[in-house]
């Protein structure tokens, strides 16, 4: 008994005295570690009889879980008062170096994630591309306006840089039987020289859904919902008539303005609409061109510029910004 | 028509889809049916015609209202007693006399001009005009030229009225006032019936559902006898199916009555003289041009149509000469050419002042021909644009009757004779099918056929009904309607765009091909993203002398008809414009750079189908400071190693398996660089590019940049990672200096080592490199920290010590190195 209590007053004694965090842990070495005090009474607890055993182990555990708690107490009281090491909080921070995505970069993936939603997935095509694949397979009549070379940029070598993604469309119809349900994003070329509104490479997404029955409607709804989830649940649509080669019906297509809701300001020129891009049906001569029978398949197409949308949705004023890729522009997206 | 066009000379906006602008005016349009210019009405007016495909580009209201403005009669000019040049004036102004100071030098007893008189409000000015006091004199009113009436610019003296169509008093607002509404409409580059103030007023018309009216044109007096010129059309000539001449005697070329300026002008056409601007007049209203000779000039009476020769040249009335070639059409008189078809007038037979017997031409030309033929003459002109898109074949003689009806009001005349008129291939009408099941199966519509017919027979087509649904007619002047589609078109154009439902849900076909390369390039950039690295976009064109200081004499793709030279060649690589967005940033004081671009490669490749195989790369680079300077001390730079630990990463994020870096030098990357291979094929290389070649671009800071082809990791086709089962073991630790010759590298030191230490050693990094007091000259000493770990039970120095004394040994064999002591 006295064992215990004497040893007990010594702990306490040491305790009192261990000033710091190295003293405190060796006291929890000396006394409650594995080779400290209180495991050498376990010791000697063997050599006592047996009948007396139990009664010493369990005075042991007393003083044992009796002694922990007063070393955390005491651990606990020197460490409050140590505290933390104080730092300056006004000095700033320390630099790092994020990335980030091209601006056009996440429009565009935020119109392909929309579209992939709603069941399109995506292809690619080349950016060089034959006069058959940019104009002649979309109905373009040799005469066309846009085959001028004052309107598309041609190789020396021959051929052309396509001024629209559709080509990519034909060339799946070609390999792929209908149901084709696609989109096809990237970069387009036309000889215009670059200001604060023309490009001469700007993105174009364009889609095509081709299968039994598709009709006008399906078109409405498919842009309608596109553009519900682009710029919101309070989006109206509006289809014009309009003229496009390989499509017919045609409609430009008006969202309404995403500043003022429709009513007219200074983005929408007070008209209450903003222009996004061309749809319509996809014209018969075109599904005959990739051995389709329009009578039994039917389709829509669109398409829309991703500048334009990064420019409306960030308040870009000029797309040259875009392609000059200043540090000062980029960072802020 | 093609007189004056020269003098219209508007550039065309360029307009991919073919489209072209036109204005009209709504005066000019409630000829042919009821227009409320109210602002109310313009926008419901600039809705309905949205909606029909004619976009309104712009709304200009023009106006010029002359109050106070009166016809006067000048009685007598007396001098200013104290001014040379002024004049005192008497005029009677219906009303009575007043007497004026007036400085015109053309004054003169006996004219009628115009008087504004006290309290005038004229063009341009806000107060109305008050008395003055001129050098001592009252002026009680002025005399005005047509600067002040608003009507030109022309300030060389009064205005001079016709006394025999002005009397004292008549107010100058009778003829001279203005009030118009001006539209700038885009017209669709297949809707050439639409190309003028009756065919817009036509879909109007059938828009609403109300009648049409025209203009009335009275036949003009005809002269006596009959002497129209003789008309042949060459039978190889293919582009000219029609030629009518209609022959007017007794013109009198003057200016234009003022309605008819004002018209031409709110336009945008300039009035030239009575006969010309009943020409373009009549084309604006019409959309049929039409070319006024004067017959003094058409020799032997005879218009023979024909291909021009190859080499042949004429002159336009422009003044031009022109090199023809045989896809040029030439209206020719009896010895020479006169005109060249469709797209301009010769300077040879123009209208004169002096002209007094005419011939008025309306044709009808191959609508291809016109725009070849133009396009090779580098001449587009309000007649060709129309032409272009096809004219009505079958309005000829109602142009005619118009443009004779109008010249015998303006210009007096006669008709000599009955109107010449070659046809040898009348139009003839195509009937088409229209399905109504097909109709609304496409239109996502339920319309009746009684329906589609109504909307058809608005637009002039010819309806009966047929088993399927109709058998539909479309009119002479409706080139585009060819096919069923083509109706289905114009049912859905007249119901109106907004009357299709749109559905609430849509069907996905299942089993469509994935897009794995996409999903791949989403994922480089976005460990890109990860790692640090701002993503760039730069053109695909480029400069050559730049791609030259960078690459030189990489084969590129040219750019037949390129912007500008700097954007003439198709970029082989996206690092030099990477280097250059680089260099562009540091210039505006970005101390460090981490960019990326992931695009196309264009390469020439004859195998390829397009001449061009496009490969997509990943472009990094690493420039300037990797640490601004701040408080935590002073500014560090990039170095090879933070490009190599971003590479490393980045490979392995992507699961690439079995790679090697190799040594690589090739003139952009210095030796400063490695190569990535896999089975011998080099993915890509990275390090630091020639310092030389920076210079040249701009900049001294040392550039890192990694050049990674997507192709071929694509091929690799990087999956999952496999997940490796790691020791819960603890690992040994072991610091080993080792000092060896400086030109070893760590690497194949720490790859010995590792190789001697396996199975136990699971690790080596270098932790210290050092030269110095204690190591031998020409030697380096570097201190490896060995991870030795296993993974079935805990390991004791026992374990250890016999490993490290072997590998030390075979450090010592292999390299020469031994523990620094």
């Amino acid at each position: 008994m006295n064992t215990l209590d004497s040893l007990r007053a010594e702990f306490l004694a040491a305790l009192a005295a261990a000033a710091d965090r190295e003293a405190l842990a060796a006291v929890h070495q000396g006394w409650l570690g594995r080779k400290g005090r209180l495991q050498d009474l376990f010791k000697q607890m063997r050599e006592l009889p047996a009948e007396e055993r139990p009664a010493f182990g369990a005075q042991i555990n007393v003083l044992k879980e009796e002694l922990e708690a007063v070393f955390m107490a005491r651990q606990e009281e020197l460490l409050n008062r140590e505290g933390v090491a104080r730092v300056d909080l006004t000095l700033p921070g320390h630099p790092v170096r994020t990335g980030s995505l091209h601006p056009l970069q996440q429009i565009l993936d935020r119109i392909t994630g929309i579209f992939t939603r709603m069941g399109f997935t995506v292809e690619d095509g080349p950016e060089v591309e034959t006069e058959r694949y940019n104009f002649d397979m979309l109905n373009t009549p040799f005469w066309h306006p846009a085959r001028m070379e004052s309107d598309s940029l041609y190789l020396q070598q021959g051929h052309m840089l396509r001024t629209e993604t559709s080509p990519v469309q034909i060339r799946v119809l070609e390999q792929v039987k209908p149901p084709v349900r696609i989109i096809a994003p990237g970069r387009v070329y036309r000889n215009d020289k670059p200001d604060a509104s023309h490009s001469p490479m700007f993105m174009q997404v364009e889609g095509l859904y081709v299968d039994h029955g598709v009709t006008f409607a399906d078109l409405k709804g498919t842009l309608l919902e596109f553009y519900r989830r682009m710029f919101g649940p309070d989006t109206r649509l509006r289809f014009r008539p309009h003229f496009f080669p390989f499509t017919e019906p045609s409609a430009e297509v008006d969202v309404s303005c995403i500043f003022c809701g429709g009513a007219g300001c200074r983005v929408c020129k007070h008209s209450g609409w903003l222009e996004m891009g061309g749809s319509g049906l996809v014209d018969p001569a075109v599904l005959t061109g990739v051995d389709l029978d329009p009578e039994e398949w039917t389709g829509f197409a669109f398409g829309l510029g991703v500048e334009r949308m990064a420019m409306l949705l960030y308040g870009v004023d000029d797309i040259r910004l875009f392609y000059e890729n200043d540090w000062r522009f980029l960072e802020q997206f | 028509m093609f007189f004056g066009l020269f003098l219209n000379f508007v550039t065309v906006r360029k307009n991919p889809d073919g489209g072209v602008t036109m204005k009209i005016s709504l005066s000019w349009l409630n000829d042919f049916l009821p227009v409320d210019t109210s602002p109310a009405g313009v926008a419901a007016l600039t809705h309905e015609l949205t909606m029909l495909g004619f976009e309104v580009e712009s709304v200009q209201r023009i106006g010029r209202e002359l109050i106070g403005v009166v016809a006067a009669f000048v009685e007598k000019v007396e001098p200013h007693p104290n001014a040379d040049r002024l004049r005192l004036v008497t005029v009677n102004h219906g009303a009575g006399r007043l007497t004026l100071v007036c400085g015109a030098p053309n004054v003169a007893e006996g004219l009628t001009v115009p008087l504004a008189q006290l309290g005038a409000v004229l063009p341009g000015v806000e107060q109305p005009l008050k008395k003055a006091r001129i050098r001592g004199v009252d002026s009680e009113g002025m005399l005005c030229s047509e600067v002040e009436l608003g009507l030109s610019d022309d300030h060389s003296g009064l205005k001079l009225l016709d006394p025999a169509d002005w009397k004292p008093g008549d107010p100058l607002a009778r003829d001279y006032n203005l009030q118009d509404v001006v539209l700038d409409l885009e017209i669709t580059q297949n809707r050439g019936d639409a190309y003028s103030i009756l065919g817009i007023a036509r879909d109007l018309a059938a828009l609403r559902g109300v009648p049409l009216s025209r203009p009335e044109a009275p036949a003009a007096p005809a002269a006596d006898g009959d002497e129209r010129v003789e008309i042949v059309l060459d039978p190889a000539c293919a582009d000219c199916s029609r030629y009518a001449g209609q022959r007017m005697s007794g013109v009198r070329v003057g200016p234009s009555p003022r309605w008819l300026v004002n018209r031409l002008e709110a336009v945008g056409l300039r009035s030239i003289s009575n006969v010309v601007d009943v020409t373009n007049y009549v084309m604006w209203e019409l959309g049929h041009p039409l070319h006024a000779f004067d017959l003094r000039e058409v020799r032997g009476r005879r218009i023979h149509v024909r291909n021009a020769a190859a080499g042949e040249r004429f002159t336009t009335l422009d003044g031009q000469e022109r090199t023809l070639d045989v896809e040029h059409t030439l209206i020719c008189d009896g010895e020479r050419p006169v005109a060249l078809a469709g797209i301009m007038g010769g300077l040879n037979s123009g209208i004169a002042a002096d002209t007094t017997e005419i011939l008025l031409e309306c044709a009808v030309f191959d609508s291809v021909g016109i725009r070849m033929g133009a396009r090779r003459a580098g001449l587009s002109s309000d007649s060709s644009r129309r032409f272009e898109r096809g004219v009505d074949p079958r309005d000829v003689e109602a142009v005619l009757r118009r443009a004779s009806s109008l010249v015998a009001l303006t210009a007096g005349g006669q008709l000599a004779g009955g109107c010449a008129d070659a046809d040898p291939r009348p139009w003839q009408p195509q009937p088409l099918t229209l399905r109504s099941a097909r109709c609304n199966a496409v239109l996502g519509l339920a319309l009746s056929a009684e329906r589609m017919r109504a909307h058809l027979e608005a637009l002039g087509c010819e309806c009966e009904t047929s088993a399927e649904g109709l058998r539909v007619t479309p009119p002479s002047w409706r080139h585009d309607l060819e096919r069923e589609i083509d109706l289905i078109e114009e049912v859905v154009r007249l119901e109106g765009y907004e009357q299709v439902p749109q559905p609430d849900s849509a069907r996905v076909p299942l089993g469509q091909r994935g897009n794995p390369r996409r999903e791949l390039l989403e994922r480089v950039r976005r460990e890109a993203v990860g790692l640090g690295f701002r993503q760039v976009m730069s053109y695909s064109m480029t400069d050559p002398r730049q791609l030259e200081r960078v690459l030189p004499e990489r084969p590129v793709l040219q750019i037949r008809n390129p912007l500008s030279q700097e954007m003439s060649v198709l970029r082989p690589s996206l690092l030099p414009s990477l280097l250059e967005t680089a260099v562009y940033n540091l210039n505006r004081r970005a101390e460090g750079q981490r960019l990326f671009e992931l695009d196309r490669e264009f390469h020439p490749d004859p195998a390829c189908a397009t001449g061009c195989r496009e490969s997509l790369h990943l472009a990094l680079l690493l420039v300037g400071q990797l640490r601004p300077e701040s408080w935590q001390g002073p500014a560090e730079a990039y170095g090879f190693h933070d490009l190599k630990e971003v590479v490393l990463l980045l490979l392995s994020h992507l699961h690439l398996e079995g790679l090697r870096l190799l040594p690589y030098l090739d003139g952009v990357f210095s030796a400063n660089s490695l190569a990535i291979e896999r089975d011998g094929e080099r993915l890509g290389v990275f390090g630091q590019l020639e310092p030389r070649l920076c210079e040249r671009m701009g900049t001294e800071w040392p550039v890192f940049a990694l050049d990674l082809d997507l192709e071929s990791v694509a091929r690799l086709a990087p999956g999952l990672p496999r997940y490796q089962p790691f020791s819960r073991q603890p690992s040994v630790l072991r610091d080993l200096s080792l000092i060896s010759p400086a030109e070893l590298p760590a690497g194949a030191l720490a790859d010995t080592l590792l190789e001697a230490g396996r199975p136990l050693l699971q690790q080596v990094q270098v932790v210290d490199v050092y030269q110095g007091k204690g190591v031998p000259d020409g030697c380096v000493s570097r201190s490896y920290r060995l991870r030795f770990n296993d993974r079935e039970r805990s390991l004791s120095d026992a374990d250890v010590d016999p490993v490290v004394t072997d590998l030390l040994k075979q450090a010592e064999q292999r390299h020469g190195a031994r523990l620094r002591s």
